[in-house]
């Protein structure tokens, strides 16, 4: 019984975190500071970078270091490069009222509730430094159809300017007419396609693609919370500060033939949580009235156990390059508790920038043996 | 040989990034900024490929901006990711050797 409460507050988080976009491996923290938090813009080689992140609703106050974060290139035979990035972050984050300032440590101690977090993470992908015959044959199919596009709008302009335009207005209309064609030619594939063979745009791109990438992260984590509650034996109020402290590692693969992700994660946690809340009320002696105290029964129980999660990603496109599905299947299995969850969100609710925020969902848990299906609206769909 | 001077400015969550003149994968520093020694000289207009690729968030962008010798002969051209490649974004460009907008 001691574990099942932890599997219970445990497993229903994995929507948030799939809704999240959150790949990488959790904290023991549900409310982890790093799910939907953005990762903020990159350079070259940041040797160290500050990133404050806080909001009143997640009552919590973060502070992200990045130690290391570079991306570099390796040149590869047969006319390819090895395109990859490391990152190295520390957070510490503490929980925060969102009015009075979050106070993380004093001198001689920290605040409960503080947590410190270590993460590391790799992405790699092989692209060519050349384009393909089909991706060739794709941007001059644009490139004719600017063209194209632009003589049917200088015959037009022509016309409109009448029976017997002046010189002027005939030079001014040609320069548009070279400046256009000129663009049309020069102007780079990947703006041409996108506005004029828009649904060749995925084609092109996945053309560069030798391998898709391959990602991983390692992460540590340790905790610090003071516990209050009341002993049972003699009805007074106890306090105990006690550790937590979670690792995890995950890997992440995309492919260059479609839009597919699939990742495998474990985490490891070991925490405390309160006893739930009674109401205690010494036994009455005489006439005088009885006073009841309330407060966690008992001192904090430890639980501890991993977690292991398989996902995948996959969408499907419309003719006009909006996201028409989504689905995002994640199994999830606790070796501890030998309970295992499955979720399988179809996302469908269109959001703005094309994205798809919200659908149904149907899961099942091993334990409670019931199949859930509902709607959610979230956080946008993202590989 | 002409030395260009290419700079990227990256927004947003980006997880990798290559940018290749000629076949050739440019290295850049930590403030965005690498060189390349390609055949030719500013000026004799000669054709070079540039192609550029870029894996990350949805709207995440990388601009490109190509000088030689000080003068500015492309960009800057910014990449960006849209839902319908997510999570990359792709181009290819022809490069000449001369000023942006010139003759």
């Amino acid at each position: 019984m001691r574990a099942r409460n932890f599997v219970l507050s445990t497993v229903p988080t994995l929507a948030l975190l799939v809704a999240s976009g959150a790949v990488q491996a959790q904290s023991i923290s549900t409310a982890s500071i790093d799910a939907g938090a953005p990762n903020g813009d990159t350079a070259q080689a940041n040797p160290v970078k500050f990133e404050l992140l806080a909001g009143a609703d997640k009552k919590e106050a973060s502070v992200k270091i990045r130690l290391f974060d570079s991306l570099s290139n390796d040149l590869k035979k047969g006319g390819s490069s090895f395109d990859q990035s490391r990152q190295l972050t520390v957070t510490l984050s503490t929980p925060w009222d969102g009015e009075n300032d979050a106070v993380p440590a004093s001198l001689d101690k920290l605040a409960s509730g503080t947590k410190i977090k270590f993460e590391f993470a790799f992405f790699g992908m092989e692209t060519r430094n050349s384009t393909t015959p089909r991706q060739n044959e794709i941007s001059q199919k644009a490139r004719r159809i600017c063209i194209s596009k632009a003589n049917e709008g200088y015959a037009q302009r022509l016309s409109a300017l009448g029976q017997s335009p002046i010189q002027e207005s005939i030079t001014a209309v040609n320069k548009t007419h070279a400046e256009t064609i000129s663009n049309c030619e020069t102007d780079d594939s990947n703006s041409v396609i996108t506005a004029f063979s828009k649904d060749d745009l995925p084609a092109y791109t996945r053309e560069n693609l030798i391998e898709a990438g391959i990602g991983f992260s390692l992460d540590a984590s340790i905790g610090h919370n003071k516990f209050e509650y009341i002993d049972p034996t003699n009805l007074t109020k106890q306090s105990v500060s006690k550790a937590s402290w979670s690792a995890g590692a995950s890997v992440r693969k995309y492919f260059a033939s479609a839009p597919v992700m699939v990742s495998l994660s474990a985490d490891y946690q070991s925490g405390y949580k309160e006893g739930d809340k009674t109401i205690f009320c010494p036994a009455a002696v005489g006439p005088a009235p009885v006073v009841c105290i309330q407060g966690n029964a008992g001192p904090p129980v430890h639980q501890e156990g991993a977690i292991v999660r398989f996902n995948l990603r996959s969408r499907l496109l419309q003719k006009n390059g909006k996201s028409l599905l989504a689905v995002s299947p994640l199994v999830s299995y606790d070796t501890s508790e030998d309970v295992w969850g499955a979720e399988l969100p179809i996302y469908f609710i269109p959001g703005k920038d094309d994205s798809l925020t919200g659908g149904i969902k149907v899961g099942y848990r091993s334990d409670k043996k019931d199949v859930t299906f509902g709607l959610f609206i979230g956080a946008a769909f993202g590989m | 040989m002409a030395d260009l001077d290419i700079e990227l400015t990256l927004t947003g969550n980006i997880e990798a990034r290559k940018v290749a003149i000629d076949h050739q994968t440019i290295s850049f520093a930590g403030d965005g900024k690498g060189s390349i020694d390609v055949d030719g000289t500013m000026g004799d207009e000669s054709n070079h490929s540039l192609v550029a690729t870029i894996k990350g968030d949805v709207d995440a962008s990388m601009a490109i901006k190509i000088t030689c010798g000080g003068i500015e002969i492309k960009g800057p051209k910014t990449l960006k990711i849209p839902e319908s490649t997510a999570p990359y974004a792709t181009t290819d460009m022809v490069i000449k050797l001369k000023p942006k907008g010139g003759a």
